[in-house]
């Protein structure tokens, strides 16, 4: 998936879009929520590891991005104004509800142990590939922090800067955290190379 | 399910195939609930209302409060005589509350 760029041009196309949503174009608003709901969605679960919460999250976010639509200042792309929304929203939530956030250094476990069940139900499982499963539950045992920048990065294709915007954290963490992420997944997948490569 | 740790020497997956595992994640599936609540944003009259409150942000309700209480205190001002009412002792004025009306003649 190419990345993309924070180009001057994309930011205005998005204000363009975000001008005629303010107008509550029903055409526009449509094809927005097209593009994006099944990203935000994805932030969402990957973050939160329920689809009822993420549902919830993501529904919230969009109602913002309604809301913010006649006050559009242009700085930031729609994705990553959502992006950001729906990172602070999770964090909220975890915080809130979850017993606050996991503790990314207690993690250090062997890489067998990381494999028990994760959060997904058998039926989900099953109708997911063995390759798919193999990958949701690799990032599932990921930490919060390493899972979200992988997903920012790897997944929705924003440019680290822009994942860094989002995460709120500088430029230089966010390489530092995206090799960390990197090396701990691989880690985990590494021993199964072969079934995830069809080989 | 759990997965099993297959106990064979494998090879260490290359950054291009981790990006290719990485890349072909698919994206959620929002239900048809959700997707019905967020189009329905479009029908709904909160960007009107909010273009009217905006300006007050999260404050409106209490900064029309405020509009309000300064709006009624104008009006009462300028309706209030200028002369105040002659002073009544505060003793007279207790004693009226806690045993009524003190110029009421005993029967």
């Amino acid at each position: 998936m190419a990345r993309q760029t924070v180009g001057v041009g994309a930011i205005q196309a998005d204000a363009s879009v975000m001008a005629r949503v303010a107008q509550q174009d029903a055409t526009v608003w449509r094809v927005l929520a097209d593009q994006q709901l099944g990203r935000v969605l994805l932030l969402a679960k990957r973050m939160l590891g329920n689809h009822h919460e993420a549902e919830d999250v993501t529904q919230e976010a969009f109602i913002r991005l309604w809301r913010q639509a006649s006050h559009w200042t242009g700085e930031a792309r729609i994705s990553t104004w959502l992006y950001r929304v729906v990172h602070n929203l999770c964090i909220d939530r975890l915080r809130r509800h979850h017993g606050g956030l996991e503790d990314e250094e207690s993690m250090e476990e062997p890489v067998e142990s990381l494999f028990a069940p994760a959060w997904e139900s058998p039926l989900v499982h099953l109708e997911q590939s063995e390759q798919r499963q193999i990958l949701n539950e690799a990032m599932a045992r990921l930490p919060l922090r390493h899972r979200t920048a992988l997903v920012l990065v790897y997944v929705l294709g924003l440019h680290s800067a822009e994942a860094a915007l989002v995460m709120r954290i500088g430029e230089d963490a966010m390489a530092s955290l995206l090799v960390r992420s990197r090396r701990r997944l691989r880690l985990l997948l590494t021993p199964w190379r072969d079934e995830l490569l069809g080989k | 399910m759990t997965l099993h740790h297959p106990k064979k020497p494998v090879e260490t997956l290359t950054d291009q195939e981790m990006d290719q595992l990485l890349a072909a994640l698919p994206l959620e599936l929002p239900s048809a609930r959700l997707r019905a609540h967020v189009l329905d944003l479009v029908k709904g009259p909160v960007t009107q209302k909010d273009r009217w409150w905006w300006h007050f942000g999260i404050l409106w309700q209490p900064a029309t409060m405020l509009a309000g209480s300064a709006l009624f205190g104008l009006g009462l001002g300028t309706a209030w005589p200028l002369d105040p009412p002659a002073p009544t002792p505060i003793w007279e004025e207790a004693a009226s509350i806690v045993f009524g009306p003190i110029d009421e003649e005993w029967p």
